[in-house]
């Protein structure tokens, strides 16, 4: 698992590129626990090279956007793979993130 | 409280069945089983041949009722009693028609509780009939009451309804329950022939009599494979004790290293195991489920002690061989594939099917959105509990997991895992546990809207 990071205006692009799961999940938390920390939010989350995420890719989301929630923070999710997508829908998830087609679309809603 | 306690607490070792229903809610019907399928068609072929074999005078004045129900209800008997032997014959090559041998057993008990019936009617058939024509009705009830009393028929009939009584005993020891079992088949199997070679309709009308012994050969062939071929034919695969862990000497989970070829089963499935070195056990199969995942080296039963065979085995040797039958069961997710969002609930030992699902979780990149209920008395009960929180993070498929101790929690009930699931209600329930805990959950399930089709369940019995 690789992960891009770069400051775009105001927001935090992140990149992930590979598989989230066990074995990799921990160090994409520590980087959105650290972002949270130096308060570089609003984020979005480029999904378009992520090739699988697992029950522990989707805790780490979860525990983040959890995190950002208190602190009007915010986690945005762009261009996901098909299978990503029928995971965070099967998982019930849809309606925790806001997940944009495009890049251009999740800057316009920060 | 002492009634819930019993309403909860799983029955002992892991013997089980599975049923799965038919219809499907929402006012919709799902295709018949193929068990259904068989059944209707054996049934109307008898039906078939019984009217044809009567065309002459199925109208005839004194036909009906009686004469005409007596032979039909003994025929569609035998009909059924081909269906029962054959349904727990264990043999892999019937898996197709019942969808494994939980399902199967599920069958034999519900169909053979119907051939009973319809045994026990052809003798109220014949008494109303004898009653009809003023003749004798202890010729029909009383052996060696007079010389044209069918004494042989009588006794045989009092033979069957008493080990017929016998099957619902529960508090009878496993074993002896189906060693006095096995006799119903044999004597089943005896009075169908004996009224095939009589006088009769069956053997006036060629067709009808060359269908009742196709029936007889299956019942004897299902019968003589069962008790006396399947130990040596059935799949055995040869183990042997590599790990005995011991759960508070109230379960205790059994860790077996293949010594030949390896098996292979579906999470969820259970096996027959049997352990020669028992002096007073070994010639004993007994049922338990599998809770290791088909990716682990290892096969692992998890087994409650609650009778002399389970008693024995915390005081195992490692090493010892163990012989296994199987797998057999099909209450699996694998066969579900289209369910993706899955509720578990599993009470007392009946966890351990879905440990064993857990576990291959951990590996099959299947991904699922998974409820977990373990249901138990309380903490200490609940001898799983560390097991599944150190492994269900680690799932592929996302797990929430809910230990529910009924002594601090109440009962649990479907509306309560409803609340938990919702907004999501598109989900199929898997249940195990004692047949009164699976039967209720399903119950309340299905009067939240669930279809049947989505309720596996799983009784912890096999009797």
């Amino acid at each position: 698992m690789e992960i891009l990071e770069t400051q775009q205006g105001s927001h935090t692009h992140l990149t992930l590129i590979g598989r989230l799961d066990t074995n990799t999940s921990k160090p994409v938390e520590e980087k959105l626990l650290s972002l949270i920390e130096e308060n570089k939010h609003p984020m979005i989350l480029d999904c378009q090279q992520l090739a699988y995420i697992s029950s522990a890719g989707l805790r780490v989301l979860l525990m983040a956007a959890k995190k950002l929630k208190p602190i009007n923070g915010k986690l945005v999710l762009v261009s996901l793979q098909p299978h990503i997508k029928e995971i965070f829908e099967i998982a019930g998830f849809l309606p925790m993130f806001q997940i944009f087609d495009s890049n251009d679309e999740a800057v316009r809603s920060l | 409280m002492d009634s819930e306690k019993t309403e909860y607490s799983s029955d002992g070792a892991t013997r089980r069945q599975t049923r799965f229903s038919r219809l499907v809610g929402n006012g919709k019907l799902a295709l018949p089983e193929r068990s259904t399928v068989l059944i209707a068609t054996m049934l109307g072929v008898t039906t078939i041949l019984w009217t044809a074999g009567h065309f002459s005078h199925i109208t005839a004045p004194g036909f009906w009722p009686w004469p005409a129900l007596s032979q039909l209800t003994i025929l569609w008997s035998t009909t059924l009693m081909s269906v029962v032997l054959l349904a727990v014959v264990r043999a892999t090559a019937m898996n197709p028609l019942f969808g494994g041998l939980d399902r199967a057993v599920r069958l034999h008990r519900s169909i053979g509780l119907a051939t009973i019936l319809l045994l026990f009617a052809h003798v109220v058939c014949l008494i109303a009939l004898s009653l009809d024509r003023g003749t004798s009705v202890a010729e029909i009830v009383v052996p060696f009451s007079s010389p044209a009393a069918r004494s042989t028929d009588i006794i045989v009939f009092y033979a069957i309804m008493l080990l017929a009584a016998l099957a619902y005993e529960k508090q009878m020891p496993y074993e002896r329950w189906l060693f006095i079992h096995r006799f119903i088949g044999i004597l089943l199997v005896a009075g169908t022939i004996h009224a095939a070679t009589e006088p009769g309709t069956i053997a006036d009308y060629e067709p009808l009599r060359t269908w009742i012994i196709i029936l007889i050969l299956v019942s004897a062939t299902a019968w003589l494979y069962r008790i006396f071929l399947f130990d040596r034919f059935g799949p055995l695969y040869r183990y042997k004790l590599e790990r005995l862990v011991s759960h508070d000497q109230k379960v205790v989970d059994l860790e077996l290293r293949p010594v030949q070829r390896r098996m292979m089963y579906e999470p969820g499935t259970f096996v027959f195991i049997r352990i020669p070195s028992l002096a007073k056990h070994r010639t004993e199969l007994h049922p338990f489920s599998i809770s290791s995942s088909p990716v682990e080296r290892d096969l692992r039963v998890s087994i409650r002690i609650v009778g002399d065979f389970t008693g024995c085995l915390p005081s195992l040797a490692l090493g010892t061989p163990i012989e296994v039958y199987g797998p057999f069961g099909g209450f699996t997710p694998h066969r579900y594939a289209s369910y993706r969002r899955l509720v578990l609930i599993g009470a007392g030992i009946g966890i351990t099917p879905f440990l064993g699902m857990l576990k291959f979780e951990l590996t099959n990149q299947d991904f699922r959105r998974i409820w977990l209920y373990y249901v138990s008395r309380n903490k200490d009960d609940a001898v799983y509990d560390s097991e599944i929180r150190n492994s269900f993070l680690d799932a592929e498929s996302y797990i929430d997991y809910y230990p529910w101790q009924t002594t601090r929690d109440g009962r649990i009930s479907a509306q309560a895992v409803a609340d938990e699931v919702a907004p999501l209600d598109d989900y199929a329930v898997m249940l195990c546990g004692s047949a009164a805990f699976v039967e209720d959950m399903a119950r309340q399930f299905r009067a939240l809207g669930i279809p049947q089709t989505r309720i596996i369940t799983e009784e912890l019995e096999f009797r």
